[in-house]
């Protein structure tokens, strides 16, 4: 399925994967993030629609509101084993709400792809380019 | 690209000011032809930023398995003083104590071999392995602590294993005063299903037979003859460490300016080990670091059952001994000589394994006349060898060596490589018999993925911060 908030480019490193993501706001950057690393999983569905959630994150500068909010949806997956499909995003001043749906995967036959340890800052890149925002995102395998 | 200065065959130095803010050379142990990939895959760039850190002492060392991390390249050392010196997350990676350990057994190859298939079957459906699975123990708040505080004797109290494995582990399989309180409940969610789990990616359980001896008098103290059947598994601290690490690093990041910190990279984020944050990353390091012993040794304990099931009373608990365990990512807090003085130091090894020459205190009585045993696991197509730890590596490299054959391609680039092809068969060929969890995990942990471990070693030897002991060839491989 093709990401309906942006577009994802993955990457590999010698030891790990990445991703290369493009989007028209910072939301939506924030939203094909979430998907993106979602699809190094498992590749997302849009029927996951049985289990809705909230988040909401401060962070100091963007590029930690973008290591928090992924660090929080791999905690969500590792935890109750939630992935999400469906990211409504709003980003005020380092302060990131999001409403989400999606299902509990473990369980459903579905067969996983990368065993995510973390979302690394190492070579992390957020920007704006003209109209289009960038980010360059490295997980540990 | 950054210039390396020969200064030995298989030593290369990066000298200081390759970056701005280095305080020590870099050290790479690496051949020509390891040094052309070094130098182009950005690995010297993470060494380079590595020596910037305060209070780190003599060098920044890469092994000859480094390759391109984050923060700290894997295969890399760094050396901070204890009292001056800074501790990082980063500097251990995410997955805390991820180890390797050997278990011998009476058996021959030509005992296994015909029952090389049902062993690993038998093994695939004991041990969950894979992308969030879930193990058969269940931890409540109490236990878990437990479980941290005593790390591999927590397991053999429990009833898996033996008194005597805690004896053959680095630091017993515990280290000592664990911050318990330090690890974030989410640390615990993430753990409490996951004792006695593999995991997956290069995560394994490897069926090995002892191909070649090379050090005679090492074998007979550590039990190995030539055609003997040992097992070798690769785990670590699953998502107990993954989120101690995330939690400290968010930590460190946000308080760098406190400590008035300034790294390169936020993933080498660091706090004086001498302050609140860093004695408490310290605390929840040591209890991540125990949880992955106490893991691997119920992985032990479900093996040995395994091939008792199997062989019966040719084998026996007493015959099944742990020869070794070590952790090839962690801190530990050792006394080393920098210029004739000996420094307490927070010795971060990423990717790297310790390497303790003879007579060491910190090695079990059996292996003290030889050193410490180093084990080295190559790629599941090729050989793995056991060391021992040399005074070369206590001089050079804080007691270190490296850690496995370190990936030469990315996973996707390996994945294009298998495209159209049966690992699982081309493995089979070769007298292999592998099984993974994992849809693509054959096709990532190819033979081709690795460098050729030989090499690795070879720089190790030559150097003699490790001594050759014996290699062994996979006979059959469980994967994540």
């Amino acid at each position: 399925m093709i990401c309906p908030y942006g577009k994802i480019r993955e990457i590999g490193t010698t030891a790990d994967v990445g991703l290369v993501i493009e989007s028209g706001t910072l939301e939506l950057l924030f939203a094909t993030a979430g998907w993106g690393m979602t699809q190094l999983i498992t590749m997302p569905h849009s029927d996951w629609t049985k289990e809705k959630h909230r988040i909401d994150l401060r962070a100091d500068d963007t590029d930690m509101l973008m290591v928090d909010w992924l660090s929080e949806l791999l905690f969500i997956f590792s935890s109750e084993a939630l992935l999400f499909s469906t990211y409504d995003i709003v980003i005020n001043e380092n302060r990131l709400q999001a409403q989400l749906q999606g299902n509990r995967v473990i369980g459903s036959g579905i067969r996983f792809r990368y065993d995510l340890k973390g979302v690394t800052w190492h070579n992390l890149v957020i920007r704006r380019v003209r109209n289009v925002y960038q980010a360059r995102i490295l997980f540990d395998v | 690209m950054m210039k390396l200065e020969q200064i030995g065959q298989y030593r290369w130095k990066l000298p200081i000011g390759s970056i701005p803010g280095m305080r020590v050379p870099g050290i790479v142990y690496a051949d020509d032809r390891m040094v052309k990939t070094i130098q182009s895959d950005g690995s010297l760039n993470q060494l380079a930023n590595a020596a910037t850190l305060p209070g780190i002492e003599s060098a920044a060392i890469a092994m000859p398995d480094i390759h391109f991390g984050y923060g700290l390249p894997i295969g890399g050392i760094l050396a901070c003083n204890s009292r001056t010196g800074i501790i990082s997350p980063g500097g251990v990676g995410y997955d805390i104590n991820c180890g390797v350990r050997m278990i011998r057994t009476p058996l021959s190859i030509s005992d296994v071999r015909p029952y090389i298939e049902r062993l690993v079957d038998r093994l695939y459906q004991t041990i969950p392995c894979g992308v969030g699975s879930d193990g058969k123990i269940r931890l409540d708040g109490r236990e878990i602590r437990k479980v941290m505080q005593k790390g591999s004797a927590w397991a053999v109290e429990a009833g898996y294993g033996v008194e005597k494995d805690t004896i053959f582990c680095e630091s017993s399989g515990r280290l000592d005063d664990a911050g318990c309180d330090d690890v974030s409940d989410r640390a615990i969610v993430r753990g409490r299903d996951q004792l006695g789990t593999l995991g997956s990616g290069n995560h394994f359980i490897e069926i090995q037979a002892v191909h070649t001896i090379f050090d005679n008098n090492a074998a007979e103290l550590m039990g190995l003859e030539e055609n003997q059947v040992t097992i070798m598994i690769h785990s670590g601290s699953r998502g107990l460490g993954h989120q101690v690490c995330t939690d400290y690093l968010q930590l460190m990041v946000r308080n760098l300016s406190k400590h008035h910190i300034v790294v390169p990279d936020r993933q080498l984020a660091c706090a004086p080990i001498d302050s609140a944050d860093g004695r408490r990353y310290w605390g929840a390091m040591k209890a991540a670091a125990n949880f992955a012993w106490a893991n691997r040794q119920c992985l032990t304990h479900w093996v040995r059952e395994a091939l008792q099931e199997i062989f019966g009373t040719a084998v026996s608990m007493d015959s099944m001994g742990l020869l070794y365990d070590v952790a090839h990512n962690i801190v530990k807090i050792e006394t080393h000589e920098v210029n004739g003085k000996q420094l307490s130091l927070a010795v971060h090894r990423k990717g790297a394994t310790r390497a303790f020459g003879s007579h060491h205190p910190d090695i079990p009585e059996r292996y003290r006349t030889i050193g410490q045993p180093v084990l080295i696991p190559g790629d599941m197509g090729t050989q793995s060898f056991i060391l021992t730890g040399t005074e070369t590596a206590m001089r050079e490299t804080f007691g270190s060596a490296c850690h496995g054959a370190g990936r030469r391609l990315s996973r996707k680039a390996a994945l294009k490589l298998a495209k159209n092809r049966s690992i699982e068969q081309e493995l089979r060929q070769q007298g292999i018999y592998a099984k993974a969890e994992g849809r693509f995990t054959l096709g990532e942990e190819m033979p081709e993925a690795y460098k050729d471990i030989a090499d690795v070693i070879e720089v190790i030897r030559a150097t003699g911060i490790g001594k050759p002991v014996a290699v062994m060839i996979p006979l059959g491989v469980l994967k994540g």
